[in-house]
């Protein structure tokens, strides 16, 4: 099978007024089409940097991009119509404060002109999966971190992209929450079919939801293994309780925990 | 509690208009000052009844005339070079300077120049307060278009947007608090131009029937066209903030 998503000798430098950071160096990786792959790493390792070239927010230093067989480098950008079957959570929520909670849930809609109710009961649905369709007339000010950071999830996703990056979406979320809306995203991402690129920090989440993991270490920021999460039984939170679990848990942990000691001697 | 704050806010402003006009009636009276110089309130108040319906009146409506043409005129000029330049970081650096130097220029001081080209007419009337109003609405939209947040044009990135979408979506909605200083701001400056160039140019206006008032030393009707003159600039800066209102419901 062709992956949909190809990274080829990638490299990001960041040029401030005072140094010049090498973010990422010679990043080599592979998204088959509907896989959920997950990224970990320390923090500044480049996870964010990754995604955020691949969604051509930022451009790449040197290396190439290839999205569907089309290749595209810090020359060449992406398409209109190839960024729109592509889906990005951010970080942070990045919500619009002069825009209520509908409204923000609607925008890739009404900018992508996908103005039929079939999408619209789609956001709504979403919301309510999230528990907030009381809230969809509020504004941003008057809600939660927590639901603030739901709706930048539920955004990213409501066009039905072919492709999405998640960039530790459910980080600010308390563990029950967390584990309610992994639960969803496996249901979402077994529905439609979805590539899916996920990135945290939190190994636990990363062995129940992916299929392969990429650990990255940092100064630079580059991939350091390749780890594929295999299981006999269905993606529950029953897999909790499988020894191979904690065995996959403890091997990121250590590769991640290794590479911090590495950095520190 | 706070409907008491609310009045509060009503009930001083109140208060205190009428303790400045009671010192100045008893003042006025007490130091026996001359009509001609200092009129009493009382004695304004009845220059405004006696000359408001046929005269200051139709001043007024000349006035309003020039001062909301103006402004239909100056806010759309201001703003689409606010918008334009924006766009440009270096082009933003440039007219900066530009546009401060044009608001504190007063152009009513270019009349005598005009004159000389187009003879005392309404339509100088207009361009000095064009003139006036438009760099000030300009800068300030010019200062909040410049410097969108940064995490909501990314959200525009990710969605494939150009440049035109990004600034009606993101640039202008952020910026509309700053959008609306210079509004307010626009429609002080262009009443004030407005007087003066009554003044300069003649044509009618309050500018103007003060002036003649003051030159035939009816001192109480000259205060009492002062005061509607006030009252225009007052009702305008209201209106302008009642429509900022409507729009920034979400701050
Ligand atoms: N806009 C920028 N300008 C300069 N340096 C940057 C910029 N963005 C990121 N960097 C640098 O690039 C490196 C990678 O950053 P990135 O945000 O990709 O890390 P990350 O792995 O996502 O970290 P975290 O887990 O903390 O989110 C960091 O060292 C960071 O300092
Ligand atoms: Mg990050």
């Amino acid at each position: 099978m062709q992956p949909i998503i190809t990274l080829e000798h990638l490299g990001k430098q960041y040029i401030t007024k005072r140094q010049t950071i090498t973010a990422l160096d010679d990043v080599n990786m592979r998204f088959y089409p509907g896989e959920l792959v997950s990224i970990v790493g320390p923090s500044g390792c480049g996870k964010s940097t990754i995604i955020r070239m691949i969604d051509d927010i930022i451009k790449p230093s040197s290396g190439t991009i290839t999205v569907n067989g089309t290749v595209y480098d810090n020359q060449k950008p992406i398409s209109r119509d190839m960024i729109r079957r592509l889906g990005f959570i951010f970080q942070i929520p990045n919500l619009y404060p002069w825009l209520t909670v509908r409204q923000n849930v609607t925008l890739p809609l009404e900018i992508m002109e996908l103005n039929d109710s079939a999408h619209g009961e789609y956001a709504d649905q979403l919301l309510n999966m999230i528990h907030l369709s009381d809230y969809a007339n509020s504004y941003p000010r008057e809600i939660s971190g927590g639901m603030s950071q739901r709706i930048g999830v539920i955004r990213g996703m409501v066009h039905q992209p072919d492709i999405l990056m998640m960039d530790e979406p459910f980080g600010a979320l308390d563990d029950e929450t967390r584990e309610q809306l992994n639960l969803e995203l496996l249901n979402i991402w077994r529905e439609t079919g979805m590539t899916i690129i996920f990135i945290t920090h939190n190994v636990e989440e990363a062995v129940l939801l992916s299929q392969r993991v990429y650990v990255m270490a940092s100064h630079p920021g580059r991939v350091t293994a390749d780890i594929k999460i295999e299981f006999d039984g269905p993606r529950t939170l029953d897999l909790i309780n499988d020894p191979k679990f904690a065995a996959y848990c403890n091997q990121l942990e250590t590769m991640i925990g290794k590479i911090e000691l590495d950095q520190i001697v | 509690m706070k409907a008491t704050n609310k009045m509060t806010a009503v009930i001083a402003p109140v208060i205190a208009v009428i303790l400045i006009v009671l010192v100045w009636e008893i003042a006025v009276k007490a130091a026996q000052i001359p009509e001609k110089l200092l009129p009493a309130p009382t004695v304004i108040f009845h220059a405004l009844v006696k000359n408001f319906p046929s005269v200051i009146s139709k001043d007024l409506v000349i006035s309003l005339k020039s001062i909301a043409i103006g402004y239909a005129m100056a806010v759309p000029i201001g703003f689409v070079i606010a918008a334009v330049c924006s766009q440009f970081k270096l082009v933003v650096r440039a007219v900066t300077p530009v546009l401060i130097i044009l608001m504190v220029t007063p152009m009513t001081t270019l009349v005598p120049i005009f004159k000389l080209f187009w003879g005392a007419d309404t339509f100088l009337k207009l361009v000095v307060i064009v003139l006036q109003m438009a760099p000030v609405v300009a800068l300030n939209s010019l200062t909040g278009f410049a410097n969108p947040p940064k995490s909501n044009v990314d959200v525009m990135k990710a969605m494939g947007c150009g440049m035109w979408t990004t600034f009606f979506k993101v640039a202008l909605p952020n910026a509309l608090p700053q959008v609306f200083t210079g509004l307010k701001l626009g429609c002080i400056l262009g009443t004030i131009a407005s007087m003066v160039a009554d003044m300069a140019v003649g044509q009618g206006g309050l500018g103007y029937r003060i002036m003649i008032y003051a030159s035939f030393a009816s001192t109480a009707s000259a205060f009492a066209t002062i005061l509607v003159a006030a009252a225009v600039g007052v009702l305008l800066f209201q209106l302008v903030s009642a429509v900022e209102r409507l729009l920034t419901a979400w701050n």
